[in-house]
C-alpha cells in the first residue's frame, strides 16, 4: 500500500517536472536578453529538475526487484537533488554578479541601475 | 511493462529530448558567453534526470551514481567562467 502511495507521488513528480524542464527550455529561447534568461533558467532548474530527481529516487525505493541496491539509487539521487538545489543557485549568481561587472551583456529596457551607480561608471 | 516504464519510455524521454534541443540551440547562437553557459549549465542539470530515468530503465544502480558528478561539473563550469569573466579573485 505504501509502497504505491510512494511509487505515484514520484511518477507525479517526474511527469510534471519534466514538463516544467519544457516550459524552462521555452523560455530560454523566447526571452531577449541574459538576466530575464536568467530567470527561465532558474525555473528549469528547480523546478524541472529538482522535483524529477526526488520523483526518481521514490520511485527506486518503491522498486522491489531491485533488491538492496534500490537504496543506493534513491539515495545517490536523492544526494544528488539536494546537492543541485545548494549550488544551481550560487553558480547562477556567481555568472550573473561576474557578467553585470564585466558588462559583457547590458540589462535592456532598464530604468535605473544602482548597482552600476555606487561603483561610479 | 508497468507504469512506470511506459511514462519513462513514452513522455519522460520524448519531452527531454525536446527541451534538450531548445537548450543546444541556445548555446549555439546566444550572442553573449554567458548565455551560453547558462544553456550549457541547465542541459548539464537535465543530464541528471536523463541518467536516473535511464538507469530505472535498464536496472542498472552505476547510472545513477553518476548524477552528483554531472551536478558538481555544472557547478564547476559556472565558477571557472565567472572567474574567466571578472579576471580575478572572486569576492573581491
Amino acid at each position: 500500500m505504501i509502497e504505491e502511495i510512494v511509487r505515484y507521488v514520484g511518477a507525479a513528480l517526474l511527469v510534471l517536472g519534466t514538463f516544467i524542464n519544457l516550459v524552462g527550455a521555452i523560455g530560454l529561447n523566447r526571452f531577449k536578453n541574459f538576466y530575464l534568461r536568467l530567470h527561465a533558467a532558474t525555473v528549469s532548474t528547480i523546478g524541472g529538475t529538482f522535483y524529477p530527481l526526488l520523483g526518481l529516487a521514490l520511485i527506486s525505493f518503491s522498486t522491489k526487484d531491485l533488491g538492496e541496491w534500490r537504496f543506493f539509487m534513491g539515495g545517490s539521487l536523492v544526494v544528488a537533488a539536494f546537492v543541485l538545489l545548494i549550488l544551481a543557485p550560487a553558480g547562477s549568481h556567481a555568472l550573473a554578479r561576474a557578467t553585470h561587472r564585466t558588462s559583457v551583456s547590458r540589462p535592456e529596457p532598464i530604468i535605473a541601475d544602482h548597482l552600476e551607480e555606487d561603483r561610479g561608471r | 511493462m508497468s507504469l512506470i516504464e511506459v511514462l519513462i519510455s513514452y513522455v519522460v524521454l520524448p519531452v527531454l529530448s525536446l527541451s534538450y534541443a531548445l537548450y543546444l540551440l541556445v548555446a549555439y547562437r546566444g550572442p553573449t558567453i554567458s548565455d551560453r553557459v547558462l544553456a550549457a549549465d541547465v542541459f548539464f542539470y537535465s543530464t541528471s534526470i536523463l541518467f536516473g530515468a535511464i538507469g530505472l530503465l535498464i536496472r542498472s544502480p552505476i547510472m545513477t551514481a553518476c548524477t552528483v558528478v554531472l551536478v558538481l561539473w555544472a557547478y564547476a563550469l559556472d565558477i571557472y567562467v565567472a572567474k574567466y569573466l571578472e579576471r580575478g579573485e572572486l569576492g573581491d
